[in-house]
C-alpha cells in the first residue's frame, strides 16, 4: 500500500489538482479575505492623494504571466478613476504593449474615463535604464508620441507632467525583477514613490523594500489583488483567483504532509 | 505595389469581410492552443511541440515588431529623416526654427552607428569591432548601477535592519501627545558613540587580512577596543546621570554594559587564540553566550516598559530582533575566512535555517503563482471559451 503510494503516478496528481481548480470555477465559492498590511499601505497612499495627483502604471509582465498583475491592474485604475486620480500607463516589456493598451481601454470604459484628460498609454520604449532614467529629467525625450502616435504636447492631461517631480506613485505590475531596477534608479536617483504589484513566485524578494520603505506598499499576486477589491468593496478576477487558489492550496498542503508521512515510514521500515 | 503593400491590403479585406468572427475566431485558436499545451501533461506529443514552436516563434517575432515600431522608428528613423530633411532646407534656404531644430537630430547617427557595430560579429575580419558598442554598455551600465546599486541595495537595506531600534524607546507623551524619545542622547553620549565607532573600525581592520600584518596591527586592534570600552561607558554614564533613571533601568544599563563588555571580549579572545588554545578553552563561547543573557536581561530591563507601551508593538519589536539575529547568523554562515567551528559553527547553522525559511517561503510562493496561471487558463477555457459555445447554442 505504501509503496503504490510513493510510486503513484503524477497524472494522478495533476489530475487532482485539475479538479479542485475545475469545480469552484464551476460552482464559485467566497471565504473570508483579511486585508495585509502592505496592500493596506497602497490603498491608503492613494487614498490620501488628491484629485488631479498623476500615477504612473508600468505594465511590466508578459502575456504568460498575466492572470496576477491583470485584476491588480483593474482594482488600482478602478480607484484612480473614481478618485479623480490620473493614470500614465507604460510598459518595459515589448510584448505587453497591446495588451496593457486594450486592459487600459477597457476599465477606462467601466468607470466613464477619458483617453487624455483621465489616462493616456505612452507605451514601450526599448533599454529598461534608459527609460527610466531619461524619464526622469523628461517623459517626452523617451515618450516624445504616445501609443497613439499622438504627440505628447498635444495631450490634456500631460500639459504640466515633465518628469517625476509630477508624479506622486509609480507602482510596477511586475513579474521579474524590473521593480528592483524602478527602486535602484527612479526611488534612490529621483525619490519617486514606488508601490509593485508582483506575481507571487517575487513576493519574497520585495520584503526587505518593503521593510525600509523604499516601497510605499505591494499587493502581493492573487491575495493583493482579492485584498484590494475588498477594500474597494468591488470583489473581481482577484477574488475569484483567490478563492479557487485557497482550494488548491489547501490540496497541495495536503500532498506534502502525506508524501512526508509516507517517507519517513517508508524509512522506518527499510531501517 | 510592393509585397508589404499588398499583404495589407490582403489582410484589410480579410479584417472587412471576416471582422464580426474574428474574436470568435481568436477564442478557438487561445483554447485549442491551451489544451495542446496542456496535453503535455499526459505526455509529450506532437501538438505541444506545435504550439510550444508556435509560441516562441510568434513571441520573437511579435517581439521584434514592437522594438521596431516603438523603438527603432521613433528614436532613430524619424529623428534622423527630419534631420536630413532640415538639412535639405538648410540647403536650399528656407530656414525655419522647426528645420533647424530638426537638425540636432543629426547627432542620433554617433548612437545608431555605434548600435550597428553590433553587427560586426557577423564578419569574421570585423568581429573585433564589436567590442566598442559591448565596452560603451557595459561602462554606461557599471557607472550608472554601482552608486544607485549600494545607495539602495547596500546602505538602505543596512539602514532598514538596525532603524527599527532607534524606535525602541519610543514613547508618547501623554500631555504633548508627541512622540519622544526615553533616553535622550547628550553631549556626553554622542562622544561616547564616536568613540564606539571609532574603536569599532579599528578592531574591524585588524581581520583585514588583504593587506600585510604587523605587530603595530595588534596595538592598532587593541587601542580600538580601549577606545570601544571608553565610548560604551561614556554611554552608559551618560544615560544613567542625566536620564533619571529608576533603580529597574540602572541596574538594565549595569547588566547591558558588562554583558556587551564581556561578549566582545569572549568573541576577540575566541578570534585571537589557535585552534589548540580553542580547544583548551573551549569554555569561552558559554562564557559569551552568558554576557549575552546578561545583556538580554538589562535590555529587558530598560526597554521593557517602553516595548510594551512605547510606539512599537512587542511584536515589531520580536521582529526587528530576529531580523538583526537572521542578518547576523546568515552572513556568518557566507563568512569563510575562519573555520566553522564551534559558536561559529552554531551560528552558521541557525544562519542555514534562515535560509531555508527563505527559500521555503519563495518555493510556496512560487506553486502559488503557477497555480494562478493554471487558474487563469482553466477560467478562460470555462467562462470564455465553453461560455461562449453554450451562448452560440442556447
Amino acid at each position: 500500500m505504501l509503496e503504490k503510494f510513493m510510486n503513484m503516478d503524477r497524472r494522478i496528481i495533476f489530475l487532482l489538482v485539475a479538479l479542485v481548480v475545475i469545480i469552484p470555477t464551476l460552482i464559485p465559492v467566497r471565504l473570508p479575505i483579511t486585508v495585509s498590511e502592505p496592500t493596506q499601505k497602497l490603498y491608503d497612499y492613494i487614498e490620501q492623494l488628491p484629485s488631479g495627483s498623476n500615477i504612473m502604471l508600468a505594465f511590466d509582465y508578459g502575456p504568460s504571466s498575466l492572470a496576477e498583475p491583470e485584476p491588480m491592474a483593474k482594482a488600482v485604475m478602478q480607484h484612480c478613476f473614481s478618485r479623480g486620480i490620473k493614470v500614465i500607463g507604460m510598459t518595459l516589456f515589448p510584448s505587453t504593449v497591446t495588451l496593457a493598451d486594450r486592459l487600459m481601454k477597457k476599465i477606462a470604459d467601466e468607470n466613464n474615463a477619458v483617453y487624455g484628460q483621465d489616462y493616456v498609454f505612452l507605451g514601450y520604449r526599448p533599454g529598461t535604464l534608459p527609460v527610466i532614467l531619461g524619464m526622469g529629467t523628461n517623459i517626452a525625450n523617451v515618450f516624445d508620441k504616445d501609443y497613439q502616435d499622438t504627440p505628447l504636447s498635444e495631450i490634456p492631461m500631460m500639459a504640466d507632467v515633465k518628469n517625476y517631480d509630477q508624479i506622486s506613485l509609480l507602482l510596477d505590475l511586475a513579474s521579474s525583477s524590473t521593480t528592483e531596477a524602478w527602486i535602484i534608479y527612479a526611488n534612490t536617483k529621483y525619490d519617486l514613490q514606488i508601490a509593485a504589484g508582483v506575481t507571487a513566485v517575487i513576493i519574497a524578494q520585495m520584503y526587505p523594500y518593503l521593510q525600509t520603505g523604499q516601497l510605499v506598499g505591494m499587493m502581493p499576486g492573487y491575495l493583493g489583488a482579492a485584498e484590494y477589491e475588498k477594500l474597494l468593496n468591488a470583489p473581481g478576477d482577484g477574488t475569484v483567483g483567490l478563492n479557487t487558489a485557497s482550494f488548491a492550496h489547501l490540496l497541495i498542503i495536503i500532498l506534502v504532509i502525506l508524501g512526508n508521512v509516507a517517507f519517513f515510514m517508508q524509512r522506518r521500515k527499510e531501517a | 505595389m510592393d509585397v508589404f503593400g499588398f499583404l495589407n491590403d490582403v489582410l484589410g479585406f480579410l479584417i472587412d469581410v471576416f471582422g464580426p468572427w474574428m474574436d470568435v475566431f481568436g477564442l478557438w485558436v487561445a483554447a485549442i492552443l491551451t489544451l495542446c499545451i496542456y496535453s503535455f501533461l499526459y505526455k509529450d506529443n506532437p501538438f505541444y511541440r506545435f504550439a510550444e514552436h508556435l509560441f516562441v516563434g510568434i513571441s520573437v517575432g511579435y517581439g521584434i515588431v514592437i522594438a521596431i515600431h516603438q523603438g527603432v522608428i521613433p528614436l532613430a528613423w524619424e529623428p534622423l529623416v527630419e534631420a536630413f530633411d532640415g538639412l535639405w532646407i538648410e540647403i536650399t534656404g528656407d530656414v525655419t526654427p522647426e528645420s533647424r531644430q530638426a537638425l540636432w537630430g543629426l547627432f542620433r547617427i554617433i548612437p545608431i552607428f555605434i548600435g550597428l557595430l553590433f553587427f560586426a560579429r557577423l564578419s569574421p575580419t570585423y568581429t573585433w569591432l564589436i567590442r566598442y558598442p559591448i565596452a560603451i554598455l557595459i561602462g554606461f551600465g557599471a557607472g550608472v548601477a554601482i552608486p544607485n546599486v549600494l545607495q539602495a541595495n547596500i546602505f538602505k537595506q543596512t539602514q532598514g535592519t538596525v532603524a527599527p531600534f532607534d524606535k525602541i524607546d519610543e514613547i508618547v507623551d501623554p500631555t504633548t501627545l508627541i512622540t519622544v524619545h526615553t533616553f535622550d542622547p547628550s553631549f556626553l553620549g554622542t562622544a561616547g558613540a564616536v568613540l564606539m565607532v571609532i574603536g569599532v573600525l579599528c578592531t574591524i581592520s585588524y581581520f583585514l587580512f588583504s593587506v600585510e600584518q604587523r605587530e603595530s596591527y595588534k596595538w592598532f586592534s587593541i587601542f580600538g577596543i580601549g577606545l570601544g570600552v571608553i565610548g560604551l561607558t561614556l554611554l552608559f554614564v551618560d544615560n544613567i546621570i542625566t536620564d533619571g533613571l529608576t533603580l529597574i533601568e540602572i541596574v538594565g544599563f549595569v547588566l547591558m554594559f558588562v554583558g556587551v563588555l564581556g561578549g566582545a571580549l569572549c568573541t576577540v579572545l575566541y578570534f585571537l587564540s589557535s585552534v589548540e588554545q580553542r580547544n583548551t578553552f573551549n569554555w569561552l563561547p558559554i562564557i559569551g553566550v552568558g554576557f549575552f543573557i546578561l545583556f538580554i536581561i538589562g535590555f529587558i530591563g530598560i526597554y521593557g516598559n517602553t516595548i510594551w507601551s512605547g510606539t512599537l508593538t512587542p511584536w515589531e519589536v520580536f521582529s526587528a530582533v530576529l531580523i538583526v539575529v537572521g542578518v547576523f547568523c546568515t552572513l556568518t554562515y557566507f563568512f569563510f575566512s575562519v573555520e566553522h567551528s564551534g559558536a561559529i559553527r552554531w551560528t552558521s547553522k541557525i544562519g542555514i535555517a534562515f535560509l531555508m525559511i527563505g527559500f521555503g517561503a519563495a518555493f510556496g510562493n512560487t506553486v502559488m503563482g503557477r497555480l494562478a496561471l493554471m487558474i487563469h487558463r482553466v477560467g478562460f477555457l470555462i467562462n470564455d471559451w465553453i461560455g461562449s459555445i453554450i451562448a452560440l447554442f442556447g
